[in-house]
């Protein structure tokens, strides 16, 4: 589900006041850092989307490695990610990825289990919009008090964390959003620009080229900036943004 | 977009596949030498957006 912005925000952005809007946050420092890269063959030719391979080494290098491993950093995750494998093995003992890890020697202590997540929200104009993210499997639980209990009652430690105490703006991350359609309902808007507050952790901001006005096969030109600021915390901090 | 043009949807997941691909294969190799290995177990979301590709699924098999 995407929610718009206000009417105004949005009037402003059409007016192309939106530079302004990210200069504040590149001044303030408020930009996550993820490479963002661009696809230069067709049919993605300008394509912006983000690497997953290249988020998973922002969020290492800021240590938010916690937003995919359920609040831990890759060193306490080590058993749960362990105990994680162990029972995925006993429910699936023929998947193919133990025959890999079996033949690369890989250690699973440093095999995170993730997602990826699909979602098709409503864009301006009531358009679709695809957006495409990665998720961590283990969860952050699905009770406040679950830890509580466990730690009481050393209960309720035999399942795999759900991830229903955390937003998706702290646990889903952004590889890249499409829309459906051609956004030309309005014919005489040949360059607008939208933006959005997206089901993740950051606002994105697409631009419609006026080329694929006079070119409609041509992909519409998105630009993707994630302001950092939810992820934002002093380093030492519980991972509680 | 990608609803007009089915390329423009099977490019977006080829890249996607082939970047987490080589994530899994070879692993995410990080400044300090540390190395992961993200293993994507599956796909959730909502069905919408794979209704076109149900549709051509079910198209290819009964016609």
């Amino acid at each position: 589900m995407i929610y718009f912005m206000s009417y105004n925000l949005n009037l402003l952005f059409l007016l192309g006041k939106e530079d302004g809007v990210q200069q504040v946050f590149a001044d303030n420092n408020m930009y996550y850092p993820v490479k963002i890269t661009t696809e230069e063959h067709s049919p993605l030719e300008d394509f912006d989307w983000i690497r997953p391979t290249d988020f998973f080494r922002s969020l290492y290098k800021m240590n938010d490695l916690g937003h995919v491993l359920g609040g831990h950093n890759l060193k306490e995750a080590k058993p749960i990610i362990l105990d994680f494998w162990k029972k995925y093995k006993d429910a699936y003992p023929q998947h193919q990825l133990w025959d890999h890890i079996a033949a690369t020697g890989k250690d699973l202590a440093k095999c995170l289990p993730c997602f990826l997540h699909g979602d098709e929200g409503t864009s301006f104009k009531k358009g679709g919009i695809f957006i495409f993210s990665f998720q961590g499997a283990i969860g952050f639980g699905s009770s406040k008090r679950s830890k509580e209990l466990e730690a009481r009652w050393r209960a309720l430690g035999e399942g795999i964390p759900l991830n229903f105490l955390r937003t998706g703006f702290q646990t889903r991350m952004l590889i890249c959003v499409c829309p459906k359609d051609l956004v030309l309902k309005i014919p005489e808007l040949t360059h607008f620009q939208v933006s959005m507050w997206g089901p993740m952790q950051e606002i994105f901001i697409c631009y419609m080229h006026d080329r694929c006005v006079k070119a409609p096969s041509l992909l519409i030109k998105i630009k993707i900036y994630l302001p950092g600021y939810v992820f934002r915390r002093p380093t030492g901090v519980e991972c509680d943004v | 977009m990608y609803s007009e043009d089915r390329r423009v949807w099977n490019a977006t997941f080829e890249i996607v596949a082939k970047d987490l691909r080589d994530a899994q294969q070879n692993g995410v190799h990080m400044d300090d030498g540390e190395v992961i290995y993200p293993i994507v177990l599956g796909n959730k979301g909502d069905w919408s957006y794979l209704v076109p590709w149900f549709f051509t699924l079910i198209w290819n098999c009964f016609f």
